[in-house]
């Protein structure tokens, strides 16, 4: 998939249908939420192949992988960081502070160390 | 990683129209109290003051089924304080968007010990990535 248009542009459209259905959602019927809902769904993935633009497919199950937007905490301050990774396969997620970065360590499977929970 | 508890009337809420997970809000609350796995709305948490920290909501990135199997994929969360901050022990992720019941939770991470910050520090409450907060088969 080509990136058709800026990232900020769907960001900010994704933004808009959330505050839309966040007003809404108590008070509309299901059949009338529906659209909204879908509206959303469509940004967040419109959102995600645009960050995972390039990635190839995962090379364990062949899915496309996942793309989105973290944050990481640099110097006090809450910083956006990019992530690749599989919703299938465990551990299999890679990063960069741009999507490009990120991009580049999915397809050369430089991936996350896999976490250790403590509790 | 903290590991993950839900809570008890989750499972049954997700079957039953209360959560509408891909576009709903969800947010984090701070509590210094052991949640059990019996409390079901935020009302059931004993929170701590917000004054001096960030926005609690936290991005959905993606809640969608592949191969059957369903993820809720949640973007990590950075809070930090412009103050003293907590003490807490528990981020507790609840949906803030339906009004009945309202608030109801999802689950908690336990991270074992209290922690409190001051100004200038954070806290992320990591869901993850695309490994998911909330996986169903």
């Amino acid at each position: 998939m080509s990136r058709i248009r800026d990232i900020k542009e769907i960001k900010d459209e994704l933004e808009a249908a959330r505050t839309d259905y966040q007003g809404k959602a108590n008070t509309l019927p299901a059949s009338e939420l529906r659209p909204l809902t879908d509206k959303i769904k469509e940004l967040q993935a419109e959102l995600a192949a645009w960050i995972s633009d390039g990635a190839l497919a995962c090379t364990v199950c062949e899915i496309s992988p996942h793309g989105m937007e973290q944050q990481v905490a640099i110097k006090g301050q809450a910083m956006p960081i990019y992530e690749v990774g599989c919703l299938v396969c465990p551990d299999r997620r890679a990063q960069g502070f741009t999507p490009e970065g990120a991009v580049k360590a999915w397809n050369e499977e430089k991936f996350l160390p896999p976490k250790k929970e403590v509790a | 990683m903290a590991s993950f508890q839900k809570f008890n009337q989750f499972a049954e809420d997700v079957y039953e129209k209360v959560h509408n997970m891909g576009a709903d809000q969800f947010t984090i609350a701070l509590t210094n109290t052991a949640p059990v796995a019996a409390n079901s709305v935020i009302a059931d948490i004993t929170e701590i003051s917000y004054t001096n920290v960030s926005s609690r909501n936290v991005t959905t990135s993606s809640s969608v089924q592949t191969s059957g199997i369903y993820k809720l994929i949640l973007a990590d969360l950075v809070l930090t304080a412009s103050g003293s901050v907590g003490p807490f022990r528990y981020a507790v992720l609840f949906n803030n968007t339906p009004t009945s019941p309202l608030d109801p939770l999802v689950g908690f991470y336990d991270y074992g010990s209290s922690i409190s910050l001051n100004t200038g520090e954070t806290f992320t409450v990591d869901f993850d990535g695309s490994a998911g907060a909330i996986t169903h088969q």
